[in-house]
């Protein structure tokens, strides 16, 4: 029986060993690639560690493509975006969860089939009316297609439900208004939900690709990813992976990090993002 | 005047759906409703549009090149969907279990969650280079053929969009099956300990039972997300060689802003709605079954 119980758990050591390891392969690579002279990687592609780290690349790729402006435009589309979010959820999610009105099922639902209907169908018609609004090529243009959540609405609404009734009760009798009761009761308590959510559309928002690929044309709107295609075309043929790779890094690092410090707080937003009512 | 009491709160309840509400017409109602109206429309040379019924439905259907792309999307529908779905729900396994390492281990698995997939395309661009890439290395040190043009050759133009979103997918599915193995009641698995079962006997008749709700809403979800991604198609293929990459998003993505054929790409979008509309369809009557299959 003993023997039996540590052959097993070698067995799942070894399996998540080398999956993992294949899993990894390609941020390895990635990693150690970003830190190699042109040279050295055609020389001998196994030697998996660079000669000697050179921080040359990521400079280069830094003043080759204007990534400070497509830093900003990410931050400012995917933070400002977040910020009018959870004001949009947050107002309809108390609706749907706190108060009586004819009707209100019915809204919900059709909230919901946004989770149906998503961006990526809709890419066409949605251009045309950010064309029409004249924003093709602005940072709004990005955002405004996401300004409503259904998810968002739907994590918070669970939230809600979940105050005790006695909360909001002795909010009213301090003389709470609506939005002191939301402010001061509830959102103290959903910190969680809120959190959450946070992480998902920031984390969503900061790695999309096709949407801000079609609306935005300058480094005045380009978010990091289609920067990163772009800088990836102008960089043609093979002789530039180790700059590439570099350029790679500067786009995905932030995330990455962000990732390992708050790994379980990442693990359990993305847990909670499957809806299963 | 005063509203009285219960008129005051439908009117706060109404205002605050209000602005969600604008944007969810604005921005996802509409365009349905556009999509399927451009659909019914042909821009002439001059760019005049004129009305053309159902012709852009019928000239899509009878072409060689629409009945290849939904080929396609089924193609990688399949064949991404269920290795990632058994590499999630196998990893969600064996980390549920008390490990060492366990969180250097779900690290591994579940970054590529966490990157974007446009980004870590670019990588797997280089690793599947014909001369100088990984790939091909490590199956020249196996002994394999190893002079294998990953991204421009048939089939393997396909398996390797098919390889990149297993790798992207997996990591998520399995956090969402050990969300769902840790909803398993422990003592089912002391019980069966007892009656004397083994570990396939375990599986088989606890976990896979009281897993089928999650197993059918990471399914469903993992069907849907395989008729949206085509960051990598873009970055690593552009739908070639000679389209056997091509999948529904992209054929839509080609006609509206390549071609710039707005009634095809309606028509197309339509469609798309159309498989959206009967996997939601599906998803919502199976959970349905799974609520009353769990009283």
């Amino acid at each position: 029986m003993k023997r039996g119980n540590l052959v097993s758990k070698a067995t799942v050591y070894l399996v998540l060993v080398i999956f993992s390891l294949m899993i990894l392969m390609p941020l390895i690579w990635l990693t150690t690639t970003a830190f190699k002279t042109k040279t050295e990687i055609f020389s001998n592609p196994f030697n998996i560690l660079p000669g000697s780290p050179d921080f040359g690349n990521f400079k280069n790729a830094w003043s080759y493509a204007p990534f400070a402006s497509y830093y900003l435009n990410t931050i400012i589309t995917s933070f400002g975006l977040l910020a009018i979010q959870l004001v949009t959820i947050t107002m309809a999610a108390y609706a749907f969860a706190r108060l009586q009105f004819p009707g209100r099922d019915f809204f919900f639902i059709l909230f919901l089939t946004q989770l149906m209907i998503t961006p990526q169908s809709t890419i066409l018609p949605n251009y045309l009316t950010i064309s029409q609004m004249g924003l093709i090529d602005t940072r709004l243009g990005v955002m405004l297609p996401y300004f409503a959540s259904a998810m968002g609405t739907f994590l918070m609404r669970q939230a809600f439900k979940s105050v005790p009734e006695s909360l909001e009760d002795a909010g009213k009798l301090d003389g709470c208004n609506t939005f002191q009761l939301i402010w001061h009761v509830f959102l103290p308590i959903v910190r969680p939900s809120l959190i959450a959510f946070s992480i998902i559309s920031v984390t969503y928002h900061w790695n999309e690709f096709l949407w801000p690929l079609l609306v935005t044309e300058t480094s005045r709107s380009r978010t990091l990813t289609v920067g990163l295609t772009i800088f990836a075309q102008q960089a043609e043929g093979g002789a530039e992976w180790s700059l590439l790779m570099a350029a790679t890094l500067i786009v995905i690092g932030p995330l990455l990090i962000a990732f390992t410090i708050f790994q379980k707080l990442f693990v359990q937003s993305f847990a909670n993002s499957g809806m299963k009512g | 005047m005063r509203l009285s009491r219960k008129w005051r709160t439908y009117l706060l309840g109404y205002l605050l759906i209000l602005p969600s509400f604008v944007f969810l017409i604005v921005f996802t109602y509409y365009p349905v409703v556009r999509s399927v109206w451009l659909s019914l429309f042909q821009k002439m040379a001059g760019g005049v549009t004129k009305f053309v019924g159902l012709a852009n439905y019928e000239y899509m259907f009878g072409s060689r090149l629409f009945r290849q792309v939904m080929q396609n999307n089924l193609v990688y529908s399949l064949g991404s969907v269920i290795p990632a779905i058994i590499l999630g729900l196998v990893f969600a396994i064996l980390l549920n279990k008390r490990l060492k390492l366990r969180g250097a281990f779900r690290f591994s698995i579940f970054y590529p969650t966490m990157i974007p997939i446009a980004a870590a395309s670019m990588v797997w661009i280089f690793l599947f280079s014909q001369s100088y890439g990984l790939l091909n290395k490590v199956l020249s040190l196996l002994g394999l053929s190893s002079n294998i043009d990953w991204l421009n050759t048939t089939p393997y133009a396909m398996l390797s969009i098919i390889l990149v979103s297993v790798w992207k997918f997996a990591g998520y599915y399995m956090l969402l099956f050990l969300s769902g193995l840790q909803s398993i009641d422990e003592s089912l698995y002391e019980a069966a300990v007892l009656e004397g079962a083994n570990a396939w006997q375990k599986f088989r008749k606890i976990t896979l039972p009281l897993l089928s709700p999650t197993t059918f809403f990471v399914t469903l979800m993992a069907i849907i997300n395989s008729f949206q991604s085509v960051d990598q198609v873009y970055v690593m293929t552009r739908g070639g060689p000679y389209n056997t990459t091509n999948v529904l998003l992209y054929y839509i993505y080609q006609n509206g802003f390549v071609y710039w054929d707005t009634g095809i790409a309606s028509s197309a979008s339509v469609v798309l709605f159309s498989i959206l509309l009967v996997f939601t369809f599906i998803y919502y009557f199976g959970l349905q079954h799974f609520v009353h299959y769990e009283r």
